[in-house]
């Protein structure tokens, strides 16, 4: 079996937030606190069971929309989906040249010792800070397919970075 | 209870592996219930008299050394697991604790942050079989940080460490504005103050010398309660001496220090340590970010866990709530949020372990990662692998691992009724809710045809929930016959402990070659019996015959087992200074 991640909810919307990646993380935090406050279903107890169903699924629905925005990589997926519905799984498909290099990184990793381990992380690091500049820069530009295309890309170097600290654990 | 209740009640309780409390709010705060002897901590232990009468708390306690076949302790430890861990009848009995208590309708209980979703499954059934209406499953740690007077007016990032009887929890919780956020859990189910009972036992053990009785279920019993004695006493002096009496006639004189208990348990204390480091990981914080540190848990008393967490933590831990009660004040505290009583504090919990579907190749595809705020609600997709494929299977794990054979298999169902198709043209949307109590709902829907089969949750132990409830409700109303069955499965594991034990120390002993032979032979039998898979009468009739006989010549025993005890196993001497046997 394979699967696609799916959004059906808006976690901008959600948390009644301004769809953009330059959220304020105190602002989200205390926005995602006060909603808890009111919908969470503890406050809610006495509720009739109809309505505890729908109060069950708006509370996790604030709480996806936390997690979502809180992390910048999912918050960028989010906005792509929101632009153009289905962007991140219709720009999977990346170029040869990329996975070349793809292919040469998750080698390096497979392969590298406690010095060099150290200087690939901080490679590492780097590219991913330069690609979600990359994104941010895209999105500003409301051009959802080369931010998705880049969400993509860095899926590879996360994995890669995984890689590496586990790697480095054992 | 003097004071005045108002409005509607929830009781909090702290079901624990060796005490239980029960708790409520009152106009001058959280107050635990005690007994008429004004005693809080209720042992959670069952006796069952031969007459069928049955004893709770205290009073089964006492009987414990007496009936110990019949005495059921440290029941926490199985609840939720499954049919090969344990008797499958044993983990539903403490339960009837609290039967016809019918005026304690709604209650909130707690477990081990660490629990997983059978745990928590088995602990709301054995609730609703009690009579009471279990309105919310807290994770013991949460409520402990709403009893330790953070009462939601300091923000914070807190540690808490609790080290109960039988389990290790540890939770990260940030406090704002009255909400308490659990950013991350780790710990142990099977880890606590009794492991370092159980330590402590099999030192005193050697000290006596009683390796011909290690078996003897009332020597067991002795020896856990003189191991709990002397460890309490260690936390409070530097060396402690202890009269062990195990019924063998002979009493001996054991002295421990507190240094050689420390170097016993160093490795365990360290075990939840590393629990501690993973919480802190997972949270994403350095233990500088942290603003407090609380110890819960009776087994937190102990100076070397104590230390050991100050070391960690940086910083001294607040010890000024009982961290016997902190549990049991905290879920009052909580019960009283839900009965609407207060509206200033919120938890908002997580949960523990990562929860996901099979795919191909026997991968887990997770769908709630570890640590997600709960409620949540994760919507996934998934299609199919075969032309014309008609149904698919949704097997549920839980755990961290990849492979779905590292993990643990919650349940597992069938989503028939879809149309012949194309390989990957079916859409089946998987929904994971997992609710409040932390509790997993599965749902799955074919979104092409719209097909929604209904699914039926099928425990990891091979009953659906019904069957547990319908058997659990069976064995309240058939508790002679559960006895039985129960008396054949501990007569069983005596047995087998025993061919172990005696051959075991036939190694160990010089004895005349006439004794080897007859020992030897009544092993044998009682070896056939078991593996015959025998009744009870037979069983009872080939461990007595042996008992009788490895009791005449265990005096000759002891003398050189021990010896060659001491001298050849790594049991540490050092810790029990003198103890040759008298």
């Amino acid at each position: 079996m394979r699967h696609v991640l799916l959004r059906l909810i808006d976690p901008f919307e959600t948390l009644g937030l301004p769809a953009t990646m330059d959220l304020d993380a105190a602002t989200l935090e205390a926005r995602y606190l006060e909603l808890s406050r009111t919908a969470h279903p503890d406050r809610n107890a006495e509720v009739e069971s109809d309505a505890q169903v729908a109060m069950l699924a708006r509370a996790a629905a604030i709480n996806d929309a936390f997690r979502t925005l809180r992390d910048p990589w999912t918050r960028a997926q989010a906005l792509c989906e929101r632009l153009a519905p289905g962007v991140v799984a219709a720009t999977a498909k990346l170029s040869p040249e990329f996975l070349a290099g793809a292919m040469e990184l998750a080698e390096a990793v497979a392969l590298a010792e406690r010095d060099a381990a150290e200087a690939l992380a901080e490679r590492i690091r780097r590219a991913l800070a330069a690609i979600l500049a990359d994104i941010r820069a895209a999105l500003t530009h409301v051009d959802a397919r080369s931010a998705a295309r880049l969400l993509n890309e860095a899926r590879y170097w996360q994995k890669a970075g995984a890689d590496l600290r586990q790697k480095l654990r054992a | 209870m003097t004071e005045a209740v108002s409005g509607p009640v929830v009781v909090g309780i702290d079901l624990g592996t060796t005490y239980s409390l029960a708790a409520v709010m009152t106009r001058h705060g959280p107050r635990v219930l005690r007994d008429q002897d004004g005693e809080a901590l209720i042992p959670s232990v069952v006796a069952f008299e031969p007459d069928g009468t049955l004893r709770v708390g205290r009073a089964a306690l006492a009987r414990a050394l007496d009936l110990p076949d019949r005495t059921v302790h440290s029941i926490k430890r199985l609840i939720g697991r499954a049919g090969v861990e344990i008797d499958a009848e044993a983990k539903r009995l403490p339960y009837r604790v609290r039967r016809g208590a019918r005026d304690l309708a709604r209650v909130v209980m707690t477990v081990p942050a660490y629990f997983d979703d059978a745990q928590r499954q088995a602990t709301k059934d054995a609730a609703t079989l009690a009579g009471l209406d279990c309105r919310r499953i807290v994770n013991e740690p949460t409520a402990a940080a709403l009893a330790y007077g953070i009462d939601g007016s300091r923000d914070g990032t807190v540690l808490v460490y609790d080290l109960g009887g039988g389990t290790f929890d540890v939770s990260i919780l940030r406090i704002q504005g009255g909400v308490f956020r659990v950013l991350a859990t780790a710990g142990d189910t099977h880890l606590g103050g009794d492991d370092f009972d159980l330590l402590l036992a099999g030192d005193l053990l050697a000290a006596s010398g009683a390796t011909a009785v290690v078996e003897d279920s009332r020597v067991k019993q002795a020896l856990r309660r003189a191991a709990e004695a002397l460890k309490i006493r260690l936390s409070d002096a530097e060396s402690a001496q202890l009269e062990l009496d195990l019924s063998t006639g002979r009493t001996t004189t054991v002295h421990a220090t507190r240094a050689d208990f420390e170097r016993r348990i160093a490795t365990l204390v360290e075990r939840t340590i590393d629990c501690c480091r993973r919480a802190l990981s997972d949270a994403e914080l350095d233990v500088g970010q942290l603003d407090d540190v609380v110890l819960v848990g009776g087994s937190s008393r102990i100076p070397l866990v104590r230390r050991r967490v100050a070391e960690f933590a940086q910083r001294a831990p607040r010890t000024d709530v009982d961290p016997d009660l902190a549990i049991a004040l905290g879920a009052a505290i909580q019960a009283d949020v839900l009965a609407g009583g207060n509206r200033a504090l919120l938890l908002l919990d997580v949960v523990p372990l990562s929860l996901g579907i099979e795919t191909m190749g026997g991968v887990v595809s997770k769908l709630v990662l570890r640590n997600a705020t709960i409620p949540t609600s994760v919507t996934e997709e998934f299609s199919t692998q075969v032309d014309g494929q008609t149904a698919v299977d949704l097997n549920v794990y839980q755990g961290e691992r990849e492979r779905t054979a590292d993990c643990r298999k919650l349940a597992s169902f069938k989503l028939r009724g879809i149309p012949p198709m194309p390989a990957g043209l079916p859409r089946v949307a998987v929904t994971f809710l997992v609710d409040a109590d932390g509790v997993l709902r599965v749902t799955a829907v074919e979104k092409r045809t719209g097909v929604q089969a209904s699914i039926q949750v099928v425990p990891s132990f091979g009953l659906t929930r019904d069957e547990v409830r319908s058997m659990m409700s069976a064995a309240i109303e058939h508790a002679r016959d559960d006895m039985a069955a129960r008396e054949l499965v501990e007569l069983r594991n005596k047995g087998l402990a025993m061919v172990h034990g005696t051959r075991r120390a036939l190694e160990l002993a010089d004895l005349p070659p006439d004794e080897v032979y007859s020992v030897k032979k009544a092993v044998a039998h009682l070896d056939r019996v078991l593996a015959a898979g025998a009744p009870v009468d037979e069983l009872r009739a080939a461990t007595d015959a042996l008992s009788r006989l490895t009791a005449q010549i265990a005096d000759d025993v002891i003398g050189s087992a021990v010896k060659k005890a001491l001298g050849d196993t790594p049991l540490p001497k050092s810790v029990l200074p003198g103890s040759e046997p008298r």
